[in-house]
């Protein structure tokens, strides 16, 4: 079961491709995985995590439901391992709605896939959003019957999935902020690069698919087409109506709606004018329409935790450039100031060694959601007050020479604080 | 296409575009010289402005929800009536009286109308079970090749409420799964079409043909 383009996705395909002997293919063909996806076309599907969310999404007027066990603004915020969720949930929700269900599984988590398969899911996303089984592969999807959703954040990324066997590709934002700006970008990069890739002749073809890692013929029809060679919705970030409209504008299929929904004020009206709004994307009017009244977007989300990592990331490089400087005046300016006293130097070396090493330390903890999400939370700024006392008292109290500032403050006492909340910070990792 | 096809009269087709496969419809009715344009319609003033309209497969719940909430079910009602309709997969459902099984919105979906059938929905399973096979469709032209049906998580023909005006235009050919040969997978009745197969997802456009050409004959009839 091989690639094969799906009917009629571009005009270009009408009269060019008419054949006089359409044949009748196999059971089970690409076609029919990539054509329940063109059946989803211009619709919106919603992440629910019961029965009771699936059936209010499908009053609402979703083209199909993801089931799964907590939405993505949950699993950034609880943290540890995200995996397929409960067959029993999935099973529930099959039978209390007519509209189709997808499930997520893990990357590269094949038997979670013969697991959700076997559950008569109509569609199986091997999501990032859960925790990796397999760093290097993914999914070789075109062992399974039921068709595959992947997604990318650019066109390499697409083409791989595709050549991996999924029949859908939704363009990844942020799932689980409601900010759009991701979902947008990633959307952007490929279109960009499409364009790019139809400018150029095969020769160029060929670097190209090289240089972004993707299979040339899949690039080629690509380039041929003028937009993925499969269904592409927009995935991560969209809260409003308005988020769901851009992207239908920027080109995408259609919209998945995670936390968006069932994290807001009113899901129901939400879901509803959502709905709506992938309709009547090209109508302001419309959109306007819907748009009033919706209550609050995504409430409670831990939207102020997310840039946490940026936070923590820039205040690790401050901490580290600071500690060069210091490092430095110890190395070359301070001997004059303190006379050569071998223990002054010593010691203000020491200081910056710890800052330097604990400005290392904080840029790791922002680059772990994990941690942050854990932790990280209390280990990050127990590290910097740490850090902040120890080194800082050990550098004031060796230029205080005149002894103004341990007159009045009891420094002394600050270095050893610094040096237990530093510790106390780094026991809170394994926490 | 001879030339005396050529010659004759063109009809404007839209495509019911609220929710699924309504540019491949789009894009196999732009093959046709009978269609001068295939549009998309999502409302009362462009449906205003055709002569026959395509139902396409996606979601029948979800289009039915939003032509409700968007005020345009009593236009799309009124057309459907009136005109030429052809619907495929979903559409079949929303131009059939009843569902006998497989709606779970009970007795809350709207439905169109007009097809004197009932219909089972999701009547294979689902999207596993979904698959393609040859049919002979009734009246299609070059009538001996198969029409590749492409049944993707298929509704079936129930029961013939009207036997006196609907008629039979494809049954299966074949047992799938529960299934059996012989079961009603198009139908015709008057000025309106259902196909539970999407024969937008194929490179045959004899079936939009079919109903392009079906359409142009009532509108004859029925504007002297």
């Amino acid at each position: 079961m091989t690639f094969a383009t799906p009917t009629n996705l571009v005009p270009a395909q009408g009269a060019a491709a008419l054949s006089a002997n359409s044949e009748v293919p196999q059971v089970a063909s690409f076609n029919v995985k990539a054509g329940l996806a063109q059946m989803l076309k211009g619709g919106v599907i919603m992440d629910v995590i019961n029965v009771e969310q699936a059936l209010i999404a499908e009053a609402a007027g979703a083209c199909a439901v993801m089931a799964l066990e907590r939405v993505p603004a949950d699993i950034r915020k609880d943290g540890g391992v995200a995996r397929m969720s409960d067959p029993r949930m999935i099973r529930e929700i099959i039978n209390a709605v007519s509209i189709p269900v997808m499930a997520k599984v893990r990357i590269g988590h094949f038997v979670e896939a013969q697991i959700i398969e076997s559950l008569g899911v109509d569609y199986i996303d091997e999501s990032e959003v859960l925790t990796p089984a397999d760093e290097a592969n993914h999914i070789n999807k075109h062992d399974h019957k039921v068709p595959f959703v992947c997604g990318c954040k650019n066109l390499g990324e697409a083409l791989r999935r595709i050549n991996e066997g999924a029949a859908m590709i939704r363009t990844k934002g942020e799932a689980g902020t409601g900010n759009v700006v991701e979902a947008v970008r990633h959307c952007r990069t490929v279109k960009a690069e499409i364009r790019k890739a139809q400018l150029m002749d095969d020769s160029e073809l060929f670097t190209y698919a090289k240089e972004i890692q993707a299979p040339y013929h899949l690039l080629k029809e690509t380039a041929k087409l003028g937009r993925l060679p499969v269904v592409n919705f927009a995935a991560g970030g969209v809260a409003t109506p308005a988020d769901a409209a851009l992207m239908m504008q920027l080109g995408c299929d259609g919209v998945f709606v995670g936390s968006g929904v069932f994290k807001s004020g009113d899901p129901a009206k939400r879901a509803r004018a959502i709905v709506q709004a992938v309709t009547h994307f090209n109508d302001p009017k419309v959109l306007a329409e819907v748009s009033e009244d919706l209550g609050e977007a995504m409430v409670g989300i831990n939207i102020s935790e997310i840039p946490k990592d940026q936070l923590y990331a820039a205040r690790g490089c401050l901490v580290g450039g600071l500690g060069v400087m210091t490092a430095a005046y110890g190395a070359h300016g301070l001997e004059k100031r303190v006379n050569n006293d071998a223990g002054k130097l010593k010691a203000w070396n020491s200081a910056a060694n710890i800052q330097l090493i604990h400005s290392v330390a904080l840029l790791a903890i922002s680059q772990s959601p994990a941690l942050l999400a854990r932790s990280g939370r209390f280990a990050a700024p127990l590290i910097l007050l740490g850090t902040t006392l120890f080194s800082g008292s050990i550098y004031t109290l060796i230029l205080d020479t005149d002894k103004t500032i341990s007159r009045n403050f009891r420094l002394g006492l600050a270095t050893p604080l610094g040096g237990v909340v530093l510790i106390a910070g780094w026991f809170a990792l394994v926490l | 296409m001879t030339q005396e096809q050529q010659e004759q009269k063109q009809i404007r087709v839209g495509v019911l575009a609220l929710q699924g496969a309504f540019a491949e419809h789009i894009i196999l009715l732009n093959t046709l010289p009978q269609v001068s344009e295939a549009v998309a319609v999502r409302n009362a003033e462009e449906i205003s402005k055709i002569d026959a309209l395509v139902i396409p497969g996606g979601e029948s719940t979800t289009m039915a929800l939003i032509a409700e909430r968007s005020g345009f079910w009593p236009a799309l009602q009124a057309f459907v009536r009136t005109h030429p309709t052809w619907g495929t997969c979903a559409g079949l459902i929303l131009l059939s009286e009843c569902i006998t099984s497989g709606g779970t919105l009970k007795g809350d979906q709207k439905l169109l109308g007009g097809l004197g059938i009932s219909i089972k929905r999701n009547a294979f399973g689902t999207q596993k079970e979904s698959f393609e096979a040859g049919l002979h469709v009734e009246g299609l032209e070059d009538a001996k090749r198969l029409f590749p049906g492409v049944f993707i998580r298929a509704p079936v023909i129930d029961e013939i409420l009207k036997p006196e005006e609907v008629e039979v235009v494809a049954k299966l050919e074949q047992d799938y799964g529960k299934t059996p040969k012989g079961t009603i997978v198009a139908v015709k009745q008057g000025h309106l079409l259902g196909s539970a197969f999407h024969p937008e997802l194929t490179h045959d456009n004899r079936m939009h043909l079919f109903f392009v050409k079906m359409a142009l004959d009532w509108i004859a009839k029925h504007q002297k």
